[in-house]
């Protein structure tokens, strides 16, 4: 286990970073004061974020080892984490493309388009619910602490900030406040908590430990990759806020940059969390 | 209460010849890296001086372990599709082949290394209690391979009737977590589950696919 998990290490940091994006162009568009040319950009561009979970639902199906028969993976809704986790995910992607499709083509009304938007919002707290509940497995001892969940929100306010962040400037979005600078404020908080997390899991893995299996010797790596890990964080970070923290507009270009880091970044934190899988017995 | 199988683990008989796990493997024709049963060595110790003398406290002994087809499995509560199941007339813990999409999720949670992936089928397979040999009143082909005869399979409570209610020694979890159906007799040199002194002595051995 480890970077053979490639494929959810790509597919859960997409995917999180797609939640984080939608959660901050929801708030956007329902504080209102956009103009009409700023709402029709962004609703345009909010397409990204669909792309994305198309893309994280491929990588995810790259882990089955019998993915034409994948629909079977929803048969135990309401009981099985990962069976939520599947349901919720895809009712996020598929609603939010949904109401994409209706404000591009111009179909059903305002409160319709609305309803859709609360109901993709409940869909993606679904989402991140059975994600992080499949994690936190009793046997897996590693995995079983409060810091998955949380690094998993994490990822959604850094990476997803910074697509947010990206997206508002496609849409010339330059006021509010908390528009203009709210994303880059957050994740910068959210990374601060990052290393946090980071130091307290690191400080809690000695004590972790099976007859046979020893969690601190699980990733020799660890101090490094977290290392590069928020290196390209704090680079991603701190080109982002040099471009908007003084009042100028971030470039789209500049925006897709710092995801790209961010999303780096977090996928090698994330491989690093796959490689600390271990039970409480004999694996 | 249903009817609950499981297996007897005699760990003072057992030698580490493997025969069982052959047997299985040969019966249930799988790939070399995929083993239904396997067998565990846990070693330890170390050599004192004692004037001009050394006195040891080594130790190294085996445990068979197959699928234990717990009361309270790990493996079916995250499985998506419910291929993974208990089946209510035997209690034995069986993958639907037909239905499991190979997400490896069982193979995750369970503490035992028993559901595992064979990447030829792209599917989960494991330890299915020989259900079909039951049926014609055999034993599974572990137990009737061992020539050791420290294998027994059979209705759990009967097992613990004859030979006492001990599910856990290290290098095994604590039966706490998944209540497994089995019954081991220690080792002389066995140590309690939660055992850190030892170590896994062949870790080759019983790798497979998830790690």
């Amino acid at each position: 286990m480890g970077w053979n998990e490639w494929p959810l290490m790509l597919f859960t940091v997409i995917a999180q970073c797609a939640m984080g994006a939608f959660w901050w162009c929801s708030f956007a568009l329902l504080a209102g004061g956009l103009s009409e040319d700023q709402r029709s950009r962004l609703e345009r561009g909010m397409l990204a974020i669909w792309v994305m979970m198309g893309v994280a639902f491929v990588f995810s199906s790259a882990h089955l080892g019998s993915p034409l028969r994948g629909i079977n993976a929803i048969l135990r809704f309401g009981q099985s984490p990962l069976s939520n986790e599947i349901v919720f995910g895809s009712a996020f992607a598929g609603l939010g493309f949904l109401r994409w499709l209706m404000v591009a083509r111009n179909i059903g009304s305002q409160q319709m388009r609305s309803g859709v938007l609360f109901l993709t919002l409940a869909c993606s707290l679904g989402f991140l619910w059975g994600m992080s509940t499949f994690y936190l497995m009793p046997t897996v001892p590693t995995w079983n602490t409060p810091l998955t969940p949380t690094a998993f929100v994490l990822t959604a306010l850094i990476g997803g900030g910074a697509v947010a962040a990206t997206l508002f400037a496609f849409a010339r979005i330059s006021e509010p406040a908390i528009l203009a600078t709210g994303p880059v404020r957050l994740a910068s908080a959210a990374l601060i908590a990052a290393v946090l997390v980071t130091l307290a899991q690191s400080a809690a893995l000695p004590a972790i430990s099976s007859s046979i299996k020893h969690a601190a010797e699980l990733s020799p790596d660890y101090a490094p990759l977290m290392a590069l890990r928020f290196l390209l964080l704090f680079a991603a970070l701190g080109l982002w806020l040099k471009r908007s923290g003084r009042g100028e507009t971030l470039a789209v270009s500049t925006g897709v940059f710092c995801v790209a880091l961010a999303m780096l970044g977090e996928m090698i934190g994330r491989g690093v969390f796959y490689g600390l899988f271990m039970t409480v017995g004999l694996l | 209460m249903a009817k609950q199988y499981g297996f007897y683990i005699d760990s003072a008989k057992c030698t580490g010849c493997k025969t069982c796990q052959l047997a299985c493997k040969d019966y249930k024709d799988l790939q070399v890296d995929v083993n239904f049963r396997r067998v565990y060595e846990y070693a330890g110790g170390s050599w004192q001086a004692e004037g001009n003398t050394w006195r040891n406290n080594v130790f190294a002994y085996y445990l068979s372990i197959a699928c234990n087809h717990c009361a309270d499995p790990a493996c079916t509560k995250v499985c998506p599709s419910g291929a993974m199941h208990k089946r209510s007339e035997d209690g034995l813990v069986v993958v639907n082949e037909d239905v499991c999409i190979g997400c490896k999720s069982c193979a995750m949670a369970c503490p035992y290394g028993a559901p595992q992936y064979d990447p030829r089928k792209g599917h989960m397979t494991k330890c299915d209690g020989c259900y079909e040999r039951l049926a014609n009143d055999l034993n599974p082909v572990c137990v009737d391979a061992c020539p050791l005869r420290a294998l027994e399979f059979g209705p759990i409570d009967e097992l613990r009737a004859k030979y006492g209610a001990l599910a856990a020694v290290a290098p095994l979890p604590d039966a706490k977590y998944t209540t497994p159906s089995i019954v081991i007799k220690p080792n002389p040199k066995a140590r309690p589950a939660g055992d850190k002194t030892g170590f896994l002595a062949n870790p080759k051995e019983v790798s497979h696919g998830v790690e």
